[in-house]
């Protein structure tokens, strides 16, 4: 079986590197051009931009660091350089010149780029399926929950992606867990994206550049989740000029520092933000009895050009959550006086660091080596104290427990583009990942006279190796056939097991007009790791754990269809089919749950498998006044365990039959625009038990059957309300000396829908129980201040004001 | 442990304000149906509990026992006789007048009116008897614990077991019921599973099933505190070995479940098991094997 595999493996490889190099054998007379494309105003590497050679009607587009490497007659030509939102730029590019560093300019307010047959389509034309890039301008238009620009948020905006709940920012991506989706910060995975207990995402909107979105047809370089990636840049910094920029909100306060520390060579971005709920409500708090919650994160990111060959970045993330309460009692026993402290307190966070080496190696060959450490660490405490006195000699006890998880990872890896001619583009890798788990291990102390205690129990912590290696040629067959076809083949090297996946990619666009074309895909992906939760809405109590001698990896098959269609020069619409079956989910047994036992985790699951089918329909705007998209889900997921529900099939938690999403914005003028998004979807399926019958007496126990259970018939099946909701928001942009500022305000939940977050039973006055729902949202209003300084305005304004103190 | 389930649940439902509201249920499974209970001991009496299942939107306040006006029907299959009872005794049981006998095979039916008759049927298992009982004592943590190795010979086929541990006068013949008793063997349930790598944890009963040593003479090593003093040379640990019939002890271990997680936020929700037709509970039987040490 395995010889099989690496004689595909072999196959593949041989094929690729034949039509790769044969081409590049025929390509002669000709030059490459290579360089990095980027936003004037910023120094800031543009992604996705296109170059095209108007004479020979060639193109390449930018790798994620910008670069692009184009091969042309070498003859004079004219390339074009284009960029969303960006004014396009023409250059003549003269015979033997194998170089072109180009800036672009932002197109001015409100300017309509004029769209030709080339701009604009990459997503009709590209072999991406289930692609959606997120435009970062256009976000801070749309309103948010409290004025929290949130990117998670967005995202569950798009057809395909479910949130776990109201306000969660757990993603649910085609049917999908929300450990199957690989959350990557400039390249670094993130294991908990949430705070808040899932409210809120740990990113910093302020700090990114760049968010991506792959549900489907993942090309070969990614690996290790099954059903999204999520691929996030951070800002490099700006290499022109200093900017601050920050925002004042109702429970948050953000702000971002950029500039040069050496001009065009070297450039820093830092950004930080706290929340100050602790503060806010300090006031309201008794002394004695004091609980608090706050979350902090830092970005910070260093860009260095050793010289037009070499780039190095250096960047970090750190962010922490804590929720805590604090109480003091005293009282007198007799003659005794007795004073006792108790505190509880929730702490988790994630802290990661990448170090990113580009080396253009050749014009058609460009290198990225990253070394990257990941840390997540979940940790729940409670801490007593009594102290006696005044009645014999004093006397202190204490008394303490202690939960602690995370995740630990220390990763290198290397990526490589080869591209030896406009019709082919390579991309291989190779990398490891050190995985060190703890899942969850308790700790019991006390010094109690006579019974002092101070023991450890639960789960081990586990060690893996996770390493891969990777091939992928997108490549162009005709003027109409598009291809991308790869592999991934990844070990994980865990105890004395081995597991080793040879993972398959394959995606096709065929053009079938101008404007539109019809996307085939097929992706094997496997997954290594997975997320014990009993909620599923991103509580940080949710465990990393890995695959091991008796859990094996998550396997899963997609494959999709999709027609995209570009109409009226501004408008895309994409259809698409999806069908997805996993292999190896986990999930905690009938009962079990993460408090409560000191057993290995790996006795508390159940392995099964699981489908996800569906179509989606997204519209989408991207230009002008009036942009934003609508999307509409109808999908089926589905679960079956062996020891769960009887062996029978259940719908997912998330099971969501319809799901329909509005966002957009509009520029009303130059000072004011507003955004709206309203979401529909069928509510959560939940477990509900109907019935309630009395125990049997136990024979062994000899215990009467006096206590009750539930009993349902299937789990999950019953359906909460729908879920609905509309949130609009206005925001108001002011030019000022130093710079700009926007005064947002919005509404969220405007029309107060109290939509279900989790259902229970009551008992009522006369005897009957009630349904009841709890909301958490109602309609709120927010709003926040955002500032922009612009120092060169300032220096400018300076200067005006002294030549006319002068004169 | 609850404080933290209720600072999670708290500060998760937020700082934010959040609004309860009664809500409309949508869905079926709503009437009442019969639930028949009966898990009957090797030699021991057939007694029957009759109740009503309750709709969880229901009046709390009904008694939903059924002591007049139900008719229930056994059938020993095996040997052809029929029981019928229609009146409780003072505990509540329909008591029949005949014993649980090992190898044969019964069905119930119970009628009530208003409601869609029930029926079941199971098979009463023969013991297996305990070979033997080898016990040691050991420290930790400054306590004295006891292992004890018990031995038998098991059947060919699926079989489901739990095991108790009590303490016996063998003069009085006083039993002291549920003493704890842990084990770490790999066939144990989940439910009653222990790691003694840096700890000890007991449990009331074990469940665990022959998968790993099906057929095969088994050796089960369980371990329990020395916490009581046995001055009286007359006391001595008891060991019943029950072999019960699938279905009990999947309503055994599901209801025990249900009930866990009933107390438990985080727990999943626990499906109970019922082999009733038209109905709820549990028409099975075990049968202990005893080992006095």
């Amino acid at each position: 079986m395995r010889k099989n595999k690496a004689r595909i493996l072999l196959r593949m490889l041989l094929f690729l590197v034949f039509t790769t190099l044969s081409t590049a054998v025929l390509a002669q007379e000709k030059r490459t051009i290579s360089g990095y494309i980027s936003e004037e105003e910023t120094g800031e590497k543009l992604i996705g931009a296109t170059i095209y050679d108007t004479v020979h009607r060639m193109g390449a587009v930018t790798n994620e660091y910008g670069f692009f490497s184009i091969t042309v007659p070498d003859e004079e030509v004219v390339l074009k350089v284009t960029s969303f939102g960006l004014t396009p730029r023409f250059f003549v590019v003269q015979k033997g010149t194998v170089e072109l560093n180009v800036a672009l300019s932002e197109a001015k307010d409100l300017e309509e780029v004029e769209i030709n047959a080339r701009d604009g389509q990459r997503n009709v034309e590209s072999t991406n399926s289930g692609t959606i890039e997120l435009q970062m301008d256009k976000l801070d238009k749309l309103p948010v929950l409290l004025g929290e620009k949130d990117v998670i948020k967005i995202v569950q905006l798009l057809p395909g992606v479910k949130s776990g709940g109201e306000g969660s920012s757990g993603l649910y991506v085609r049917g999908g867990g929300p450990d199957q989706n690989l959350i990557l910060l400039d390249g670094v995975p993130i294991y908990n994206a949430s705070h808040l207990f899932g409210f809120f995402s740990v990113f910093n909107s302020d700090a990114l550049s760049q968010v991506t979105l792959i549900k489907g047809g993942f090309p070969a370089r990614y690996g290790g989740r099954v059903s999204s990636v999520l691929d996030m840049r951070m800002k490099e910094g700006n290499t022109k000029k200093y900017n601050v920029e920050g925002s004042v909100g109702l429970i948050a306060s953000r702000i971002l520092v950029e500039g040069p520390i050496f001009k065009d060579k070297t450039a820093f971005a830092f950004s930080a933000r706290r929340t100050y709920i602790d503060l806010l409500t300090l006031p309201f708090q008794e002394k004695e009895q004091r609980g608090g919650y706050f979350f902090y994160d830092l970005n910070a990111k260093i860009h260095h050009k050793i010289n037009e060959k070499h780039h190095i970045y250096i960047s970090s993330y750190f962010g922490k959550d804590k929720a805590y309460f604090k109480g003091k009692n005293d009282y007198n026993n007799g003659n005794a006086q007795i004073v006792e402290r108790d505190e509880s307190q929730l702490k988790w966070g994630n802290a990661i660091a990448a170090i990113r080496w580009n080396y253009r190696i050749h014009p058609k060959l460009f290198a990225n080596t990253t070394l990257t450490h990941s840390q997540y660490k979940f940790n729940i405490g409670f801490d007593f104290t009594q102290t006696k006195t005044g009645d014999g000699p004093d006397q202190t006890t204490s008394a303490g427990f202690k939960y602690t998880s995370g995740i630990n990872d220390w990763a290198v890896k290397s990526d490589f583009t080869f591209i030896p001619n406009p019709n082919h583009n390579v991309k291989f890798g190779v990398g490891d990942t050190y995985h060190t788990f703890k899942p969850g291990v308790n700790r019991f102390n006390s010094d109690e006279q006579n019974n002092a205690i101070d023991t450890t129990f639960g789960s081990y912590n586990q060690y893996a190796h996770e390493l891969f290696v990777y091939a992928e040629n997108d490549q162009i067959i005709t003027n109409r056939l598009k291809i991308n076809y790869g592999l991934h083949f990844s070990v994980f090297l865990v105890g004395d097991k081995n597991y080793a996946q040879l993972q398959p990619r394959f995606s096709a666009n065929y053009m079938l007009t101008d404007h539109s074309s019809l996307k085939l895909t097929y992706a094997r992906t496997a997954q290594y790791l997975h997320l014990l939760s009993n909620t599923g809405i991103g509580l940080p109590t949710d465990l990393w754990v890995p695959a091991t001698e008796k859990i094996a990896p998550v396997i899963a098959d997609q494959v999709s269809i999709g027609y995209n269609h570009e109409f009226l020069k501004q408008y895309n619409i994409v259809v698409e089919a999806y069908y997805k079956k996993m292999n190896n989910i986990i999930q905690y047994k009938e009962g079990a749950g993460f408090l409560g036992s000191a057993t290995d985790w790996q006795s508390k699951v159940e392995a099964g498998q699981g489908w996800a089918y569906g179509g989606e329909v997204f519209v989408e705007k991207r230009k002008g006044r009036f942009s934003g998209w609508l999307g509409y889900t109808l999908s089926w997921a589905e679960r079956q365990f062996d020891g769960i529900n009887g062996g029978e099939r259940f719908f997912y938690k998330y099971d969501r039959r319809h799901d329909v999403s509005v966002a957009f914005s509009y520029d009303i003028n130059e000072k004011w625009d507003c955004g709206v998004v309203f979401v529909y979807g069928t509510g959560n399926a939940v477990t509900l038990p109907t019935q309630f019958i009395d125990v049997a007496t136990n024979p062994i126990t000899s215990a009467f059957g006096s206590s009750s259970v539930g009993l349902f018939n299937s789990v999950n099946d019953y359906r909460m309300p729908a879920y609905h909701r509309m949130d609009i928001g206005f925001n108001r942009t002011k030019k000022v000396k130093w710079g700009e500022t926007v005064l947002s305000l919005s509404v969220y939940n405007v029309y107060n829908r109290k939509n279900a977050f989790y259902l229970y039973t009551e008992s009522g006055n006369n005897g009957t129980n009630k349904l009841k729902q709890v909301s958490l949202f109602p309609i709120i209003p927010s709003i926040s201040w955002k500032f922009k300084i612009d120092f060169e305005e300032v220096k400018k304004n300076k200067e005006t004001k002294n030549n006319e103190t002068n004169e | 442990m609850n404080k933290f389930t209720f600072l999670i649940v708290t500060v998760a439902l937020l700082a934010i304000a959040s609004c309860t509201k009664e809500i409309e249920y949508k869905g079926d499974n709503g009437d009442p149906v019969l639930v028949l209970n009966c898990i009957a001991e090797k030699d021991s009496a057939i007694k029957v509990e009759l109740s009503k299942s309750q709709f969880f939107l229901a009046s709390s306040n009904g008694d939903f026992t059924i002591t007049s006006g139900a008719v229930i029907t056994l059938v020993n299959q095996t040997s052809g006789q029929t029981y019928t009872q229609t009146v409780p005794d003072a505990n509540g049981f329909y008591v029949f007048p005949t014993t649980a006998l090992a190898g044969n095979s019964y069905t119930i039916s119970a009628t009530y009116s208003g409601f869609e008759s029930v029926t079941s049927s199971m098979t009463v298992l023969s013991a297996t008897p305990i070979l033997s009982v080898d016990t040691s004592s050991y420290s930790s943590s400054g306590q004295t614990f006891m292992k004890a190795d018990l031995k038998w010979n098991d059947p060919s086929g699926t079989d489901f077991y739990v095991l108790k541990l009590s303490i016996v006068n063998t003069v009085s013949g006083l039993e002291y019921l549920s003493q704890p008793v842990g084990s770490n063997d790999q066939s144990m349930d989940e439910l009653s599973a222990s790691d003694f790598g840096d700890g000890e944890s007991f449990f009331s009963q074990l469940f665990f099933t022959d998968e790993l040593f099906d057929g095969s003479q088994k050796t089960l090593e369980v371990r329990f505190p020395k916490n009581f003093n046995v001055p009286d040379p007359d006391d001595h640990y008891k060991f019943t070995l029950y072999r019960c019939t699938e279905a009990t002890y999947k309503y055994l271990v599901s209801t025990k479940k249900a009930e866990y997680a009933a107390n438990d936020f985080f727990s999943e929700p626990v499906k109970v098991f019922t082999n009733i037709e038209n109905g709820y509970g549990i028409f099975g039987a075990l049968s202990g094997a005893v080992f006095v040490k």
